[in-house]
């Protein structure tokens, strides 16, 4: 991390709201993301977005090393995430409780949300809707390394940190989540 | 067996590069000879180049650190002394703190009041009691006979008051 970012959590930390801005404007986007690749929903993406800085904001006294802000805030949003599919009760539809279905076994389910956003429009609708169906099949604890990973471009002892798993673990299911992606895409790919 | 015909069993570390040095020099020597692998991490680049299509990511609003900031503004912004203040002087937080201070005073006000009471009617009995052994105490000087007469005793009690006068055994002063 470089030295002006942690003087910047620095002074977060010590109320500055200028700073927490700068915060905002650096991460707000990453973790934007990664909170709407996992519910699937911009607006709840967008309100668990706001959750996520403001207890940040609350919070980042606790916080021991500025060198861990990135993966702290992950584990905010990821927390958030959680909380929300309990508040929604039940975790959304995995690929398991879709994919074992004898019915369903090829069939590749649809995302939750299929509204488009306003680059869907410039690039192909279906590879567009084929993704977010992909993400909405993996069970989230399966999603969630696969984001952090492959979209977020995150080394493996950082995954490890946010989602609290052992290494071996986060490797599996980042292992499983892309076959399961491979083969789902493979008409794309070919 | 040559480096073509032991293919690496997962090549996704090496893809996200979390492969020890050691480990990832030899993926490399092996993919430079083996056309598979090649085409498996040609392959596996492409999927994840999928994920990372700029276009599908969402922006964030421009309005969303507006809102932040105003959640924040609605709570304790401040931290430290400052903070502190900024909070009890919020409306709710100084009805109730004003409230508290002046049922406080009162209650110091009225426990006083009572101390003073109690400490003047000590005083009070404190001066009775010793005024009253004061007045017996001047009262048994003044009537030296008192005790005398209360206190029974064999001896004549009028002796020690007795002078005899020479020549006048019943001169008494």
């Amino acid at each position: 991390m470089k030295s002006e970012q942690a003087e910047i959590i620095l002074r977060a930390k010590s109320g500055d709201l200028e700073a927490f801005r700068q915060l905002h404007g650096l991460y707000g986007r990453r973790i934007l993301n990664f909170i709407y690749r996992m519910v699937e929903s911009r607006e709840d993406a967008e309100d668990l977005s706001q959750n996520v800085f403001f207890i940040a904001f609350h919070e980042l006294g606790e916080l021991q090393e500025a060198s861990k802000f990135e993966s702290w805030l992950y584990r905010i949003a990821r927390n958030e995430v959680y909380q929300s599919f309990r508040r929604k009760r039940g975790e959304p539809q995995t690929q398991d409780s879709v994919w074992t279905s004898r019915d369903n076994r090829q069939r590749l389910p649809e995302p939750a949300d299929l509204r488009p956003t306003p680059h869907d429009d410039i690039l192909n609708q279906e590879l567009g809707n084929t993704i977010k169906g992909v993400l909405s099949a993996l069970p989230p604890k399966q999603r969630e390394v696969f984001v952090l990973a492959v979209i977020h471009e995150m080394s493996y002892a950082e995954i490890s940190e946010i989602v609290g798993r052992s290494l071996l673990s986060v490797k599996t299911d980042i292992f499983r989540a892309r076959s399961q992606a491979r083969k789902a895409l493979s008409k794309y790919l070919d | 067996m040559n480096n073509e015909q032991k293919h690496p069993e997962n090549l996704m570390p090496y893809l996200d590069g979390q492969t020890a040095d050691k480990g990832y020099r030899a993926i490399q020597q092996h993919l430079d000879s083996c056309q598979e692998c090649q085409a498996e991490i040609r392959t596996l680049k492409s999927l994840d180049s999928m994920f990372r299509l700029p276009e599908f990511e969402i922006q964030v609003p421009p309005y969303q650190w507006q809102r932040i900031r105003a959640r924040l503004a609605g709570n304790a912004v401040e931290r430290g002394w400052r903070g502190w203040l900024v909070a009890m002087l919020k409306p709710s937080k100084l009805a109730f703190s004003m409230t508290t201070s002046i049922l406080l005073i009162f209650g110091m006000a009225f426990f006083g009041w009572e101390y003073r009471r109690h400490l003047a009617e000590d005083q009070f009995l404190a001066i009775a009691a010793y005024s009253e052994t004061e007045r017996q105490r001047i009262g048994h000087a003044e009537n030296p006979f008192r005790s005398y007469a209360t206190a029974p005793s064999d001896e004549n009690p009028f002796t020690r008051f007795q002078t005899p006068i020479a020549g006048n055994p019943f001169a008494v002063r």
